[in-house]
């Protein structure tokens, strides 16, 4: 992109000049090298398509991870105004809410690599994954709004966990505003079959040792306390339910395009404005399979402590598998930011971004108050996982986001043509990591290969200020759903 | 138009099911669709098969058109239920996105890419 103006050492815009129709510039996180292999693909388009929306304010902004995603880049933020602005859900995505969920244990990596297998073994029993999968929450059916309503606080109410796990999670596993009648019937035929399984793609359930501690005082408040300490992260989304949420509005947000008059340079942007009927509706449903997801973690999280304590013995409590935060990285919330010195009420989607909310943040639990909010980024299943904290610089220029994982670097079918699913599990194996799959195709897809380094992701938000790492974790052991 | 939707959804099933010869007609379902234009249509099309495999477990291995326009249908549709034993699903498709999407008509016929979120 001829156009593209370095400003710093991790920052490049695009100018609202590169296209006409962009109402505002495009900002991308990225360092030298980075920057060449992003522009190989039409992410830095993406970027400036989505500065057409009406009502964004500040930059279209990516982040270091971006990749070609359908409409919106993954890795991108936008942020609209709700007074006059529009929601879009390629801005979130068809996995509604998918996100991580990172518990901490009491256990050394020398108490688990010895029962390993036994452990995969167990958790690959306790939470169905895979192609297909169903789910084993089996909601009665006079359940299903309730469960839409309050997301992972049904689930702790029916005994999935504590208060504790609410109060570490993203708007405490239930965000405001969702109406089941605006979910479809064949939402709800395809998603609730599901409830309660991990699913497949790129999601994961990880066994994880803590490498390098950066930042002590944030790494205590979170329970992380030294190298070789095994946590636990989970990364699924709203299965069936969201996919079908994001499909049925894509087809209103069509009509409504023509309706009000807008014009975009991509259909995938399909949007209405936020305050619309179709705007509403669509923000209603969302946030039912938001909190669906958000249930789907929580359930998940319990069969975890389930299979710890079947291994290991002893309780949840005596295992300290507390959990350190759980994360949305595709989502559109409605969030107060000051523009141009005016606090405005703004819709922010966030597609392949997390929120990353300073020190101080009234939306922030008590725990984290102090130390910003815990920020989740796994990388690829053969290398490391990095947990952060958010800051004020990110919420002044990225209204409070940074990045959310590695980043693909080829797309699924070229991985898989790089390399054999059962190659990768031999050499995963010989480096001490043990893995479980139903197919072998699968990792093949999600090898190492397959992604950029997620340290050189992290090294870029950290030093552009918009996180700040704490701590670094190994994989020991991965189910690949 | 008809081969074209026939033709997308044996692409389709060649990429979701790991062996998707020998799929048999055992049942009827009639399948409904109002579009915008034709390249909704299509991609509104697929998506009718992914939910028909997420919600029922279904696929099709023939399909006649009753009706058929430029941004409409009613079809039967002839399959069976997901058999693992014969018919293993290898992918979980999100959806058909809007994305890159086209119908072109060429000498050969009409030409359509559709790309899937997985």
């Amino acid at each position: 992109m001829a156009t593209l103006q370095k400003i710093d050492d991790y920052r490049w815009e695009i100018p609202s000049s590169y296209k006409s129709g962009m109402r505002v510039p495009g900002l991308v996180y990225a360092n030298e090298s980075m920057i060449e292999a992003i522009q190989s693909d039409e992410s830095l388009e993406q970027v400036a398509n989505v500065a057409f929306l009406p009502g964004i304010v500040g930059r279209s902004l990516a982040m270091p991870d971006i990749h070609w995603g359908y409409g919106f880049p993954i890795g991108g933020v936008a942020a609209t105004r709700v007074s006059d602005g529009v929601v879009s859900p390629g801005g979130v995505g068809y996995d509604i809410n998918c996100g991580v969920r990172l518990l901490r244990t009491n256990l050394d990596k020398t108490d688990v690599l010895p029962r390993m297998s036994q452990l995969i073994e167990r958790l690959y029993r306790n939470v169905p994954s895979g192609v297909g999968s169903k789910g084993r929450l089996h909601p009665p059916k006079g359940q299903i709004q309730r469960l839409l309503v309050e997301g992972a606080r049904w689930a702790v109410r029916n005994g999935f966990g504590t208060s504790d796990d609410l109060e570490a999670t993203e708007d405490g596993g239930c965000i405001d505003g969702a109406d089941p009648a605006a979910v479809s019937e064949r939402a709800l035929t395809r998603g609730v079959p599901q409830a309660g399984s991990l699913g497949a793609g790129n999601h994961f359930l990880e066994i994880q040792a803590v490498q390098k501690i950066f930042d002590e005082e944030a790494a205590s408040v979170m329970g992380i306390d030294h190298d070789g300490q095994v946590l636990v992260l989970i990364h699924t989304g709203s299965r069936g339910l969201g996919h079908q949420v994001c499909t049925d509005y894509l087809k209103t947000m069509e009509r409504a395009v023509a309706t009000y008059g807008i014009s975009l340079p991509d259909r995938q942007l399909a949007c209405a404005p936020v305050e619309s009927h179709e705007g509403q509706q669509y923000l209603s449903a969302m946030r039912c399979a938001a909190n669906y997801a958000w249930c789907n973690r929580q359930h998940i999280a319990h069969w975890v402590r389930e299979a710890f304590i079947e291994v290991f013995g002893g309780n949840a409590e005596r295992l300290g598998m507390w959990q350190i935060y759980d994360v949305a990285h595709n989502i559109a919330k409605v969030e107060t930011h000051t523009i141009e010195g005016r606090q405005t009420r703004l819709c922010v989607h966030r597609k392949g971004a997390t929120r990353a909310f300073p020190p101080g943040h009234p939306a922030l639990c008590k725990t984290y108050r102090g130390i910003g909010q815990p920020v989740l980024i796994p990388g690829d299943m053969g290398r490391y996982s990095y947990v952060a904290v958010g800051t004020a610089r990110a919420m002044d220029e990225t209204f409070g986001s940074t990045c959310h994982g590695a980043g693909r670097l080829l797309s699924r079918g070229a991985s898989r043509k790089a390399a054999r699913g059962q190659d990768i599990a031999t050499s995963l194996q010989q480096r001490s990591i043990s893995v479980r799959t139903g197919d072998l195709g699968a990792l093949a897809e999600e090898a190492s290969h397959a992604y950029k380094d997620v340290t050189d992701v992290v090294d870029v938000i950290h030093g552009a200020g918009i996180c700040r790492k704490v701590a670094k974790a190994e994989p020991l052991g991965v189910i690949k759903g | 138009m008809a081969d074209l939707l026939r033709n997308a959804a044996r692409a389709f099933y060649e990429l979701v099911l790991e062996d998707a010869s020998g799929l048999s007609s055992t049942l009827t379902r009639e399948l409904q669709l109002e579009s915008v234009d034709a390249d909704t249509m299509l991609i509104d099309w697929i998506n009718e098969l992914v939910y028909m495999i997420d919600a029922e477990q279904l696929v099709f291995a023939t399909f006649h058109f009753d009706e058929l326009g430029p941004s409409y249908l009613v079809a039967r549709a002839q399959g069976e239920y997901l058999d693992p034993s014969r018919h293993q699903l290898k992918r979980e498709v999100k959806a058909a996105t809007y994305h890159m999407s086209y119908i072109s008509e060429t000498s050969r016929g009409l030409d359509a890419r559709i790309i899937l979120d997985v």
